[in-house]
């Protein structure tokens, strides 16, 4: 059996407090603590001593702006992964309205067409009987975006839990008049989770990036401004598109329904993998509020 | 193309390989971020380049994450990682770690009891006035606790340097706190 005088037991004190003692020396130092009064007292002090450092260096904590920032540069980070790995994979084949937005964007052909278009829409509303404008269709780049800014970014915001009233952050670079969208959200009558309000950008594309949830589903609002690349034919038409109800588009990645509501300003787009009727049913009580109120706001 | 929730499938919130991955990262690591981001301001002593450390460690662990075996010590490895790069960093710019008298404090037999009663600014002024070569290994056993082998690991010294440096880092505080107790009842006796 080992003894132990008062020097090594001030000597392996922290060892022993830090639990990095043999099981032999470990005895011999509990030994000593009930023999000798003094040398209790010293294990008290020392503990009470690492109690205090630690309650004192702990209250340092890294900044919430600091976490938002790191958990952004890491989602940027994967995202870049993600998208170097699917080139590397195959370039998938161009759709026909991709390969035609392409050529669009060319500002030869760009000036072209909208000469063209400026003609046959007047033409069209010349020969029109009817007073009712339909709304111009949106590009499909548009959809492919919202879904695309859904797939990468709703996951991450699943496990955050904003204050149902919480401002979209980093909305002070795009568009300071859709900060309190989510106050005129009424997701909680239709029994969804609200997770985060953020913005975020997809393509060259922003948008106001409202995630929520109900149960296995996420859910994503996207709102983003309407301009002629939001556009099929590269114009904005000045009717807010609403008369023409929903534009909607299933499978898109694969898996996602996309339904999209224009103001004369806006584009609101609701993102989820639900089934087709959960889907409008959802775009009309979500979507619809917040496009009118955009609208209201628009006059 | 069918959606996938009219294919009724159960992996319908599939994410993308990367996504699904990073949150599970983020779940795991990002815990230990305030950890970290203490320890990483005592070693740069600069709260902007304290960020910048830990960010670059968190991409580093992003980017190494393959490799990480689960069931071993995340936290061990993160502080690996973080130091790793702060030592690159100080080869970079050419800096070293402040040589240390190391054998001054061998004639340091003396040890006094440890004060019964200390403030919490007396222990932060303490462990401010201790070398960074002393300080580093104190906060991570005393504070993080992390165990003298992972100390060992993260620095990437020798388990018996650290214990030679636990102990007179740990002595030396409490010589400062006896010390400052000392003052105090100096200033009281002057009273």
């Amino acid at each position: 059996m080992t003894t132990m005088d008062c020097r090594n037991f001030k000597e392996v004190l922290d060892s022993y407090l830090s639990d990095e003692l043999a099981v032999e020396t470990n005895h011999a130092v509990m030994r000593h603590a009930e023999q000798c009064a003094s040398c209790r007292s010293e294990m008290g002090a020392r503990r009470n001593l690492r109690g205090i450092l630690r309650a004192t260096i702990t209250t340092t904590t890294a900044s919430p702006e600091f976490r938002h920032r790191l958990r952004e540069r890491l989602r940027a980070e994967a995202v870049r992964e993600a998208k170097g790995q699917q080139a590397a994979q195959k370039i998938p084949a161009e759709s026909f309205f991709a390969k035609w937005f392409r050529h669009f964007s060319r500002p030869q052909f760009a000036m072209a067409m909208a000469g063209l278009l400026l003609v046959l829409t007047s033409a069209v509303y010349l020969f029109s009987s009817s007073n009712s404008v339909q709304a111009a269709a949106l590009s499909p780049v548009i959809l492919q975006q919202a879904a695309g800014d859904h797939d990468h970014c709703a996951a991450f915001w699943r496990n955050m839990t904003q204050g149902e009233n919480d401002p979209v952050r980093n909305v002070e670079d795009f568009d300071p008049s859709l900060q309190d969208l989510g106050k005129y959200s009424p997701h909680k009558t239709l029994g969804l989770k609200f997770h985060y309000a953020h913005v975020c950008s997809e393509g060259e594309r922003k948008f106001v990036h409202l995630v929520y949830s109900r149960g296995n589903d996420l859910i994503s609002l996207l709102v983003t401004q309407r301009n002629t690349q939001a556009m099929k034919s590269g114009v904005v038409p000045s009717d807010d598109g609403l008369k023409a109800g929903l534009q909607r588009e299933f499978g898109l990645l694969g898996k996602y329904s996309v339904s999209a509501l224009q103001t004369s300003t806006h584009v609101v787009l609701l993102v989820s993998t639900l089934d087709e009727q959960t889907q409008q049913t959802l775009a009309e009580k979500l979507a619809q509020p917040i496009s009118q109120l955009l609208r209201q706001r628009g006059k | 193309m069918l959606s996938c929730a009219r294919q009724q499938r159960k992996d319908c919130v599939t994410l993308s390989p990367q996504t699904e991955q990073l949150a599970n990262f983020e779940d795991f690591a990002l815990g230990y971020a305030d950890q970290l981001f203490r320890v990483a301001l005592r070693v740069v002593r600069n709260h902007e380049r304290a960020e910048d450390l830990v960010q670059e460690t968190f991409l580093q662990a992003w980017k190494s994450f393959h490799r990480f075996e689960p069931g071993t010590n995340l936290r061990a490895w993160l502080f690996k990682i973080m130091f790793n790069l702060h030592y690159t960093n100080l080869r970079r710019n050419k800096l070293d770690m402040v040589p240390v008298e190391e054998t001054i404090f061998d004639t340091l037999a003396y040890d006094p009891p440890t004060p019964q009663f200390v403030t919490e600014e007396e222990v932060l002024g303490a462990l401010e006035k201790l070398p960074r070569n002393f300080q580093i290994p104190v906060i991570l056993a005393d504070i993080e606790e992390l165990s003298y082998h992972e100390i060992a690991e993260v620095m990437n010294i020798p388990k018996g340097t650290v214990m030679s440096r636990l102990h007179r880092g740990r002595k030396l505080l409490r010589m400062e706190l006896v010390n400052y107790a000392r003052s105090y009842g100096l200033k009281v006796a002057e009273q």
